[in-house]
């Protein structure tokens, strides 16, 4: 049984009669303890791969199964991160966290616990009652980490989650998620990151998947396996990072 | 006069902190700002901050990682905000605070807190630096603020 499949999946859009297919015929799995990265040119549908796994967008063809059984609108063991963090700038912290929690109607007092719970595990205590305003890019998507944390999902979707950050913050927020991911206490089992950052998937990540340009193929899935913390200076690290920029181009 | 802390977020400072001790935990200060493609005059407050927090070195144009740099890099993510806190703590700008806070029932409407903490600055720095104050307050969980009532409070 796999973790998750994506099974033959393609998508074409409709727009005034004419017809653009982003996705081909896409198939994978992902394991359980696994982070993946997904990475392609833009405009390579990325990010509409990435929708049809959490189930926001549906697929033209193809299927994708969690634990065998399709996905369907509502998926509680996956949880999602946004580029742009996606936080309501009129709630709090603590609201915008306990937001992903309606859905599973708890209690309230359960609500704000677990809330509360992941609020402090991703570090934002002193923030809870901060306003999305009040705070750096950094701290928004550690709240946006928190709300989809707080779900306990076994799958986190990750769309380009560090590229609207400094290089700064985003060395920071990278450190934290993999700290999170590699408890093995704490959700999510495993990751699925989409991003154009190429370096930024071969430090994160387990295995890369190379797309090409649309309709979307897979060029090649490359393994990671160096040790971490990864030594970005070394030449294994290099290697890596060369060979998926010569797979994308 | 106050001393004013530079206008930075913790989020950058262990940033930087990260990609020197990727680098060997030494970097020339001027190639820095390029290799992150990053303005100097934005990099500076970063490396200003982790000087002032006792995490890094400058000297002969070349930044170094400090033993307390190391540990705000190392372990779970709350025990780097504790090696945060605890660098925080030795701050007089912070102990003062503190006092501040603890004499007046742990908590204190903002423009008090200014009026009592940084008075004798001019009105830019003394804005920067509450900023500041809160802002790495709040990242180490010492310091809480209400935006709704604009309150500073002391985190236990």
């Amino acid at each position: 049984m796999s973790f998750l499949e994506v099974r033959n999946v393609s998508k074409t859009f409709e727009e005034e009669g004419k017809k653009f297919t982003v996705l081909g015929d896409i198939s994978f799995s992902v394991e359980r303890d696994e982070f993946l990265a997904i990475v392609g040119p833009s405009g390579s549908g990325k990010t509409v791969l990435l929708r049809i796994i959490s189930g926001i967008e549906k697929a033209t063809s193809g299927t994708v199964l969690f634990e065998d059984q399709p996905i369907g609108i509502s998926n509680p063991q996956i949880a999602n991160v946004f580029q742009n963090f996606a936080l309501l700038p009129w709630l709090t912290v603590q609201d915008n966290v306990e937001l992903g929690l309606y859905a599973q109607k708890l209690p309230p007092e359960k609500r704000k616990s677990t809330a509360q719970k992941y609020i402090r595990i991703v570090g934002l205590e002193g923030v809870e009652n901060a306003y999305p305003r009040e705070l750096s890019g950094g701290t928004k998507q550690r709240v946006g980490i928190a709300r989809a944390l707080a779900v306990e999902p076994a799958l986190l979707c990750m769309d380009e989650p560090f590229s609207s950050l400094d290089n700064l913050t985003a060395a920071s927020l990278r450190e934290e998620l993999l700290l999170l991911w590699q408890d093995k206490s704490l959700p999510p089992d495993s990751i699925v990151m989409v991003t154009h950052n190429i370096e930024e998937a071969v430090y994160m990540a387990d295995r890369v998947i190379v797309l090409s340009h649309p309709p979307a193929r897979i060029v090649a899935q490359l393994k990671i396996s160096l040790p971490r913390p990864r030594d970005t200076k070394s030449q294994e690290f290099i290697n890596d990072v060369d060979k998926v920029y010569s797979l994308m181009t | 006069m106050s001393p004013t802390l530079p206008d930075a977020n913790i989020t950058k400072v262990i940033g930087l902190l990260q990609i020197l001790h990727q680098r060997g935990g030494e970097h020339e200060t001027v190639n820095l700002a390029n290799d992150l493609q990053m303005h100097a005059e934005n990099l500076l407050p970063v490396t200003e901050a982790a000087e002032v927090l006792g995490f890094l070195t400058i000297s002969g144009g070349k930044m170094k990682l400090t033993a307390e740099g190391k540990k705000a890099i190392s372990g779970s993510i709350q025990e780097r905000r504790q090696a945060v806190k605890e660098r925080l703590l030795t701050l007089p700008i912070f102990k003062k605070a503190i006092e501040l806070l603890s004499k007046r029932n742990r908590k204190m409407h903002k423009r008090s807190f200014q009026k009592a903490l940084l008075s004798d600055l001019p009105k830019l720095h003394s804005d920067s630096t509450l900023k500041s104050v809160i802002g790495w307050g709040r990242h180490a969980s010492l310091l809480g603020y209400n935006a709704d009532t604009d309150e500073l409070f002391l985190m236990s």
